[in-house]
């Protein structure tokens, strides 16, 4: 649907910014469907920068519907909604995904020593150091980790005495009172164990032979161990190796699938499109009623102060110079919807009229430049009615776009530039308040069929 | 001095590893699993309607086991012949049902009724305390250490082949569980009363206005999530053989995760998610060893909440605006 | 807040909130006066009553971090000791003489609360996004497995022996040719004092973010997420700083724990009924409420550590119970009393004893 420049010329208008045919928002074929009704149907709108353009219809007709899926709480079954020529979805950019496959990897990790048994692990890399009094070097940790992983026999004390381990510590093979009788010993075995690494992808390391090199003058006698233990030892290598990259290859799999699924479900939310730019009110109230009205103007700034939990924790100037421009800003909020002397009330007390503008207030100061307000009148008295026409149209002095939902029919045709009309999720008619006054359908579905 | 050392007996994994074994290991979790849908149900007919999670379910059990224990001590049912045990086994079973079934109406009565309109915290919280309650009930029943509940049931093989044990027990746990979970989606799907069920879970003040007794609705869910619970908890003590008051919590973490793990407040999902948990217990036991089994539920359960948040069969919600 | 009359003027509000700050400032002033003085004036804190009250200050540290959850942010939280665990354990593993790291006490708590925050953005990652009651599972599962885990790594923590011996901050440190570990393992009151300042810091810090920017966004989340969302807030960002502010406290509490009893303890000290036990005090003192947490810490600490001993001894005395019946023991009804008492505070003043101002309202607010 392509947008004309609005006819209607009036004394207050701000003057455009936007060029007429790159509108700010543009509604595509929306359609929203709840299981079988369709709520909206291939809803096409367009608003023009600095403009005001309001939504009418019947209740039902899908409007707060449609305010839903702009605003991010819905996901449209079809369509798009553009804002300034984007969607409003968090783009996938490079560092989503370096930060999926970064999450990916340390579950992988996890995983991995998980399938290698972490304990054993633990027992390998630190204890054994501790045990035989070799110092805790990085250098020293990571040969005793490479041992772990290559299976190597290993030595450990127990009760005073030495014993020759398998790895894992599962296995005892031998046990000796001298150190240095069991280091003979321990090579012996390894080599003995090494010999028996034969086929393929068991092709003995260097430095198993450097071992067997070194093994043989020390040794005097082997201990007699079975046959089946030497196997399992042999083989115990080529197991440990393929558990570790199982559980890393697995664990890296699930952690960057789940990464991006996460990502993929959060990528339409309502702060994604706040924090594009458009702010909205609600149709049933929704303020923080417990909190003061100065702190609801507040939360709405949340954006837009700057400084992190370190300087919240110590308070430093800056986070307190933030803070106090913060405030300052919301109470020209207040001043701006008119509520400067209720600053401190809770909001849940205050009148009807009252939390709606506070609402306003609150959406305002995220800084929005497009603000969806949803029946911003309900329940307002003719007085107060035109109080917030004239709110509205301040709105869009101070340059900030507004969508509008309104039954108030004096409101809609005071501020608009602009005006929709849905019934039954299809748009009927579509033009300036005249226009649309004048439209045969628009008087059908407000009156009903003839 | 050199000493030889004789290799350490480790049980291979690969002699394990075997087809009967590990259809055994499915048998053995599926019955499991059964039990813990049967428990996992209360919990999640108690969320659907009224988004409670009921922390005293597992308690409630316990107090179930506590009196399946004195009515076979009073009945001397261990001493019975056996039509006389299937009868006795049923009347627990009925007994049973109807005082959990009547004391978690009770509790509802008392303590979360008037909480209806409270924020969602209070009534959990207050769930929380009456589970302690029941605790300490069960301490003073049965005393604080376990105690075992008599095997009434013959443990023949029912099975023609040596290497697949089916028992009576296991045959019990079929017996009870399934004519009482069928019975339990006839009277969700076709009666009045599921109707109601299924409108108050919707909304309840639309429900309200349309004529449901929305307490009644209400009452009737917690009298049928304790009565299977109660039924569950005989079949608890027949089956494992041991009970102590503190074991509400144990089981009801599980059948929780099962609820939650089938998507909370669908019937079907939580009889799926009991089978899966069930499954998922007896094969990390049998292959990864029993300590780690609380691990890997876990584990499971975090990553199917990752990649679908409503559990397997759960339905997606929005939320009205 | 609901019960007072409308007609108050706004400037009666905040001359009346005005004074009452006033007057919770000085009370935590004079309590932390009190505090300071108390261990030159009463000797008896110098023996086993200082260590008593040393493992009540921390477990308001570890209460004040679960508020942050709980009590700001509404989220259901049933796993806290898990994360008390995982705090004092690596304290324990960095400083045991059996392992060769030993860094000493500071660095060792400043990695420990970085882990315990960064194991509270690994867990609340995933699960924060989904609906809220979810979260009350995945943390009571997580506890579970915590505590499983630290039985099962036994080459790592000791299994049901624990870790120790735990070296007293400053192990080998001289001031002024004091060994300030032999200071700390001597006389109960250097950790007395230590818990205190980090109490104290921990108070500073909470009341700072209560009423910062992160403060209120955690509010804002409690009371509307949808309309918090709808500010630009992301919830879930949101939920999960608090998640991961509390696990470092709940981590800096785990490391006083196991520092001031020199070792981590069996692994089933920090199972649920700790989290349980956090739990209703931070309900029953007030939720979101800093003076309300600290003391419902006090209270049942307080009933667990002398009122039920004092009482079991004084049945033991009357000689009413000479069979060792539990029916007719004190501390046998413990778990009873406790139920009880949530229930009725749930019933009657949800808000607890000593209310937040933002929570009060909003717990007696009928939601239709």
């Amino acid at each position: 649907m392509k947008s004309a420049p609005f006819g209607l010329g009036r004394s207050n208008r701000s003057p455009l910014r936007g060029v007429a045919d790159s509108p700010l928002l543009d509604v595509n074929r929306l359609t929203v469907r709840f299981g079988g009704l369709v709520a909206v149907s291939e809803l096409d709108l367009d608003v023009i920068e600095g403009s005001i353009t309001s939504i009418i219809g019947p209740n039902g007709a899908g409007k707060t519907t449609a305010f839903n899926c702009i605003s991010g709480i819905y996901s449209p079954s079809a369509g798009s909604v553009r804002f300034e020529g984007h969607r409003l979805e968090r783009p996938l950019t490079a560092g989503i995904c370096w930060r999926a496959i970064g999450i990916g990897l340390l579950t992988g990790l996890l995983c991995a020593a998980a399938a290698v048994d972490v304990d054993r692990l633990w027992l390998a890399v630190v204890k054994r150091g501790m045990v035989t009094g070799t110092p805790f070097t990085l250098v020293d940790a990571t040969t005793r980790l490479r041992g772990y992983f290559r299976a190597e026999l290993a030595i450990d004390q127990m009760a005073g005495k030495w014993r020759v381990v398998s790895a894992d510590g599962a296995d005892v093979l031998a046990i000796t009172r001298e150190l240095s009788e069991a280091k003979a010993l321990r090579n012996a075995l390894q080599a003995a164990v090494t010999a028996r690494r034969v086929g393929p992808g068991t092709v003995p390391d260097t430095s198993d032979l450097a071992d067997v090199v070194e093994a043989v003058p020390g040794a005097r006698q082997l201990p007699t161990v079975k046959e089946h233990v030497l196997d399992r030892l042999a083989a115990g290598k080529k197991r440990i190796r393929w558990r570790g990259w199982t559980g890393l290859f697995v664990g890296w799999m699930l952690g960057t699938a789940g990464a991006m699924a996460v990502w993929q479900r959060g990528r339409r939310s309502p702060h994604i499109v706040a924090q594009a730019g458009i702010s909205r009110t609600f149709q049933n109230i929704r303020l923080f009623s417990n909190m003061t009205v100065l702190e609801n103007v507040l939360v709405g700034l949340d954006g837009r102060i700057p400084g992190g939990v370190l300087g919240m924790l110590f308070r430093t100037p800056a986070n307190r110079r933030s803070e106090e421009t913060a405030r300052c800003a919301a109470r020209d909020e207040l001043a701006f919807v008119g509520l400067a002397d209720d600053a401190n009330r809770i909001a849940g007390q205050l009148s009807y009229g009252d939390q709606r503008r506070l609402e306003i207030a609150r959406a305002l100061a995220t800084g929005a430049r497009f603000i969806l307000l949803d029946e911003p009148a309900a329940g307002m008295n003719p007085t107060e009615a035109t109080h917030l026409a004239s709110l509205v149209e301040q709105i869009r002095t101070r340059g900030v776009t507004v969508l509008l939902i309104e039954h108030h029919m004096n409101v809609v045709m005071r501020v608009s530039d602009r005006v929709a009309v849905l019934d039954h999720g299809v748009k009927i008619a579509e033009g300036t308040p005249a226009e649309v006054k004048r439209d045969a359908r628009v008087i059908e579905a407000y009156l009903g069929g003839a | 001095m050199l000493r030889s050392v004789a290799p350490l007996p480790i049980l291979h994994k690969s002699q394990s590893v075997s087809v009967q074994f590990f259809f055994q290991q499915c048998l053995i979790g599926l019955t499991n699993g059964a039990l813990i849908a049967l428990v996992a149900l209360g919990y999640t007919m108690v969320y659907g309607v009224i988004g409670l999670i009921n922390f005293a379910h597992g308690d409630l059990i316990m107090l179930g086991a506590c009196l399946a224990l004195s009515l076979v001590a009073a009945l001397g049912l261990s001493m019975a012949g056996p039509a006389a045990t299937w009868m006795g086994i049923a009347l627990l079973v009925l007994l049973c049902g109807l005082f959990c079934g009547t004391l978690n109406v009770a509790v509802d009565r008392l303590v979360y009724k008037p909480l209806r309109t409270a924020p969602k915290l209070a009534p959990l919280v207050s769930a929380i305390g009456v589970s302690f309650i029941f605790m300490n009930i069960g301490l003073f029943w049965i005393g604080s250490a376990d105690r075992s509940f008599p095997e009434l049931l013959p443990s023949a093989n029912l099975l023609p082949s040596d290497s697949l044990q089916f028992n009576w027990k296991d045959l019990l746990v079929v017996i009870v569980v399934v004519p009482l979970m069928l019975g339990l989606s006839l009277l969700v799907r076709a009666t009045r009363l599921g109707k109601a069920m299924r409108a108050v879970s919707q909304d309840q003040t639309a429900a309200a206005l349309v004529g449901i007794d929305v307490d009644r609705v209400i009452a009737s869910t917690f009298f049928i999530g304790g009565f299977l619970g109660g039924a569950a908890s005989v079949i608890y003590g027949l089956y494992i053989n041991t009970i102590g008051f503190q074991m509400g919590f144990q089981n009801g973490l599980y059948a929780f995760t099962a609820a939650v793990l089938g998507g909370i407040g669908s019937i079907p999902g939580a009889v799926l998610g009991g089978m899966v948990i069930g499954l998922v217990r007896a094969l990390s036991s049998a292959y990864v060893g029993e300590r780690w089994t609380g691990a890997i539920v876990f584990a499971i359960l975090i990553v199917i909440l990752v990649f679908r948040p409503e559990g397997l069969l759960g339905r997606r919600t929005r939320e009205k605006v | 807040m609901k019960n007072q009359d409308p007609q108050h003027s706004t400037d009666f509000f905040s001359r009346r909130d005005r004074a009452y700050e006033f007057v919770r400032e000085r009370w935590d002033m004079m309590a932390l006066a009190v505090l300071a003085v108390a261990p030159l004036c009463v000797p008896a804190l110098g023996g086993a009553l200082g260590g008593q009250v040393t493992t009540l200050f921390i477990y308001c540290i570890l209460a004040l971090g679960l508020n942050v959850v709980v009590g700001y942010t509404g989220l259901v939280h049933l796993g806290i000791a898990a994360f008390f665990g995982i705090g004092a354990y690596i304290m324990a593993i960095l400083t045991v003489p059996m392992y060769p790291f030993q860094i000493g006490f500071l660095a060792a708590t400043i990695v420990s609360v970085l882990i315990t925050a960064g194991v509270g953005l690994a867990l609340g990652a995933p699960t924060l996004r989904l609906r809220g009651d979810y979260l009350a599972i995945v943390t009571l599962g997580f506890g579970e497995v915590v505590k499983v885990t630290l039985r099962n790594l036994e080459q790592i923590t000791g299994g049901m022996k624990g870790l120790n011996p735990v070296p007293p901050p400053g192990a080998g440190v001289k001031v002024a040719g004091i060994d300030l570990g032999l200071a700390f393992a001597i006389d109960p009151r250097w950790f007395y004092y230590l818990a205190l300042v980090s109490l104290a810091g921990v108070v500073l810090a909470m009341r700072r973010l209560e009423d910062s920017r992160l403060g209120r966004a955690w509010v804002a989340v409690r009371e509307d997420e949808l309309a918090a969302s709808a500010m630009g807030i992301s919830a879930t960002r949101v939920k999960l700083s608090a998640f991961a502010m509390s696990s470092a406290v709940a981590g800096l509490a785990g490391c006083l724990y196991a520092a001031s009893l020199s070792t981590t303890a069996d692994p089933n000290a920090y199972d649920f009924n700790r989290s349980i036990m956090v739990l209703c005090a931070v309900i029953l003192g007030g939720l979101g409420s800093i003076p309300g947490t600290l003391l419902g810490v006090t209270i049942l600490v307080g009933f667990d550590t002398v009122l039920a001993p004092w009482a079991d001894s004084l049945i033991q005395q009357m000689n009413i119970n000479p069979s060792g019946l539990i029916l007719l023991s004190f501390s046998g009804w413990r778990l009873a009393i406790f139920g009880l008492a949530l229930v009725l505070v749930m019933r009657f003043r949800p808000e607890g004893l000593v209310p937040s101002r933002r929570l009060a309202a909003e717990l007696h607010e009928a939601h239709p």
